[in-house]
């Protein structure tokens, strides 16, 4: 069977015009990969509360977790949803205790457990070996407040309060040092 | 959760290449041969390596889980995946009954060309992030502007590519070629990593890996130069 022109020249017109469709393509599913996740309309209020103790791991309602952000106005928190059945969120929760060590006193990290079994998470924590504070949303309300829409999901909320940033997935150390570097300007 | 950014930095590292192979042709291949249909497999097995590594390193439980190995994104390991790829390459050069070096000399330039298109597209993926500049991208939740590095990384190793394939249109030795390759290649993660934001205190891993990397191709390169100087000489 004689060959076809495409089969002798890998670079053919034919095959050239392949690969610049296929690279346009990528692009434009990239760019809208760039679309960052809308933040959601959600201002904490209410009486400054602090920070769970560490070692424990309370249930919190939408309010309490309100009244325990509005104590750490002044810097920079990042506030983590997450889940034991979520394999992503068990590979970055090293990642914020590093971060939560490393900005001790200048920013805070909050873990959020949301839609899962109390003592399961505890487990999960104390099997992590992880000291940061966190919390449980047992009603759920919190992670409606926020609209989480994946697991796990970041937040960075400025020093005044606002939420300057969310990342739906895991985060990347890149994104957040990025993150809360820029929140500490 | 797919990680479309993945996604694209791969179609892109591996689309320009192809393109780039028009004009720079690969000698150790039959010419029919397109630059697909040899890089995907080492290409392939370097993230499979890569992948099983980065897991192995930061979460070994995730190990036996498809879905959790394909879905978390903790990133590939580069230099096992680099390592990978040359191991499939040469087991290909060995069965093709052609010196791996010179197997591995012929590919550098695009190999270098096909990492460059994957930094160049680090906008769509995190790896962007650089020092606070007066020119340069605004991240998603980030106020201040910031170099983006990985595009002066694509612009470095891709003039690291023309100066290798020069070297070998001059008359190179193969594992000279090579070793400038793993030098260009190493050097630039390594510098690039000193900007790049990490949390906590020292160096990162990839820091870290890179610079022992850039070292000991360097070592490997003089070291050849001299000899092949030496036997010049007598």
């Amino acid at each position: 069977m004689p060959e076809t022109d495409s089969a002798r020249r890998p670079f053919a017109p034919r095959n050239l015009v392949l690969t610049v469709v296929v690279i346009v393509g990528a692009l434009w599913v990239g760019f809208g990969a760039l679309r960052q996740p809308a933040l959601p309309d959600f201002e904490a209020a209410g009486e400054p509360a602090p920070l769970p103790a560490e070692g424990l791991f309370p249930s919190v309602s939408r309010s309490e977790f309100e009244q325990i952000l509005v104590g750490q106005r002044g810097q920079p928190v990042v506030v983590n949803v997450w889940a034991s059945w979520c394999a992503p969120c068990r590979t970055e929760m090293p990642l914020l205790q590093e971060a939560a060590d490393t900005y001790a006193g200048r920013a805070v990290v909050l873990g959020i457990a949301s839609n899962d079994d109390p003592q399961v998470a505890q487990q999960f924590l104390t099997d992590l070996g992880l000291t940061y504070p966190n919390v449980f949303d047992l009603s759920g309300e919190i992670r409606v407040a926020l609209g989480l829409t994946v697991y796990p999901t970041t937040y960075v909320f400025g020093p005044d309060g606002a939420v300057r940033a969310r990342v739906n997935g895991g985060i990347s150390e890149q994104r957040l040092a990025g993150l809360i570097e820029d929140a500490l300007q | 959760m797919i990680d479309f950014g993945l996604l694209v930095s791969m179609i892109v590292g591996f689309g320009i290449p192809a393109l780039v192979a028009r004009w720079w042709p690969l000698s150790s291949y039959d010419e029919r041969v397109g630059f697909l249909d040899i890089a995907i497999g080492p290409a392939f097995a370097a993230l499979a390596v890569g992948r099983l590594t980065a897991l192995a390193l930061d979460d070994p439980s995730s190990i036996g889980s498809i879905s959790d190995m394909l879905i978390i994104r903790s990133g590939v390991e580069f230099w096992p995946g680099v390592a990978t790829a040359t191991a499939v390459l040469v087991a290909g050069a060995q069965r093709d009954g052609i010196p791996p070096v010179a197997r591995l000399a012929d590919l550098a330039p695009l190999a270098m060309i096909g990492y460059a298109g994957y930094e160049s597209a680090c906008v769509f993926r995190d790896g962007c992030f650089g020092p606070h500049s007066a020119i340069g991208l605004s991240p998603p939740g980030v106020d201040a502007t910031m170099l983006p590095i990985g595009w002066f990384m694509a612009i470095a190793v891709a003039a690291g590519a023309v100066g290798v394939r020069r070297l070998a249109r001059a008359g190179a030795a193969p594992a000279i070629l090579a070793g400038a390759a793993a030098v260009t290649v190493a050097g630039v993660r390594a510098v690039a990593s000193i900007w790049l934001p990490h949390v906590g205190e020292g160096l990162t891993r990839q820091h870290v890996t890179s610079i022992g990397v850039s070292v000991a191709a360097a070592a490997l390169v003089a070291g050849l130069f001299l000899v092949s100087r030496h036997s010049t000489i007598r």
